[in-house]
């Protein structure tokens, strides 16, 4: 986060070097100073910079994807007669988790495949999801720690 | 602007344009067609929000061709818009969910299992 700020100011420096004040000239300097900050951060201890531009972005085009097919799952259900589902509402455990990844997740999990997050039990270590194809309760959850597990490594590092 | 690149951009247009359409019609549709409530929000969050953004993009293909100012001018608010639908329409779901299950908004009888009704009698 730290670093981020140092590259939107970096970004803004470009601007007034170059004296180029629009969204060209803040998209050149920010991605310069992506650069820039990528390769020193490597010699800085803990954090790599380089490595989370890519991640966001993998974890975007990861996230794109199974939202189309989240909607794709949710057209075929509506589309063709009769009713497939087999829903049931599952509890899934969150423990160890800030209150700014809880929304993410939540709000991830509501735009992907079949599930929809309903409550936050009271004491905050339960989410309760709504799952439209949970025939096997397992297999559901197996699928929302693919995404936690995902979120957590890739976004909040 | 060159002939072609118009037509390709015109292709993408008309392309993301369909693609929104057809998610906001399945989330329409199965507002009408889904048996209980908590079905209904899946349609309502999910299908809308891929449509929505279907359709933003449209606008930002279609109307890139404007004079530059104009075209910057979508294309920023555009990606805001769409940005701020992926925080606010889960959240909205999210609410319209508890609400109902507080409320004890009847279920399809196809549910297999509700371990946020054990819980909530658990608890109280």
């Amino acid at each position: 986060m730290r670093l981020f700020l140092f590259n939107v100011l970096l970004a803004v420096l470009w601007m007034f070097m170059w004296g180029i004040f629009d969204i060209y000239g803040l998209a050149a300097g920010f991605v310069l100073g992506y650069l820039l900050l990528g390769v020193v951060s490597r010699t800085m201890p803990g954090e790599s910079y380089g490595r989370k531009g890519w991640n966001l972005l993998s974890f975007s085009a990861y996230f794109l994807r199974i939202l189309i097919k989240a909607n794709l799952q949710v057209a075929k259900e509506i589309i063709t007669p009769g009713y497939q589902m087999s829903p049931r509402f599952i509890r899934y455990p969150i423990d160890g988790l800030s209150d700014f990844q809880l929304t993410s997740l939540a709000n991830a999990i509501t735009l992907t495949p079949g599930t929809l997050s309903a409550d936050v039990s009271e004491d905050g270590r339960f989410l309760y999801v709504h799952c439209m194809y949970a025939q096997d309760r397992e297999d559901a959850v197996k699928e929302l720690d693919e995404l936690r597990d995902r979120m957590v490594k890739e976004l909040f590092t | 602007m060159h002939d072609t690149t118009q037509m390709i951009l015109d292709l993408l247009t008309v392309a993301a344009l369909l693609f929104g359409l057809f998610f906001m019609t399945v989330g329409a549709v199965g507002l009408a067609r889904l048996p209980d409530f908590y079905h209904r929000v899946h349609a309502g969050s999910k299908g809308v929000t891929l449509g929505l953004t279907g359709l933003l993009v449209a606008a930002m293909f279609g109307l890139s061709t404007h004079q530059e100012a104009t075209a910057l001018n979508v294309i920023t608010k555009a990606t805001l818009v769409i940005l701020f639908q992926f925080v606010a329409n889960p959240v909205g779901a999210h609410l319209l969910a508890k609400a109902a299950h507080l409320d004890r908004c009847p279920m399809w009888e196809g549910t297999l299992s509700d371990e946020l009704e054990e819980d909530t009698a658990a608890s109280s």
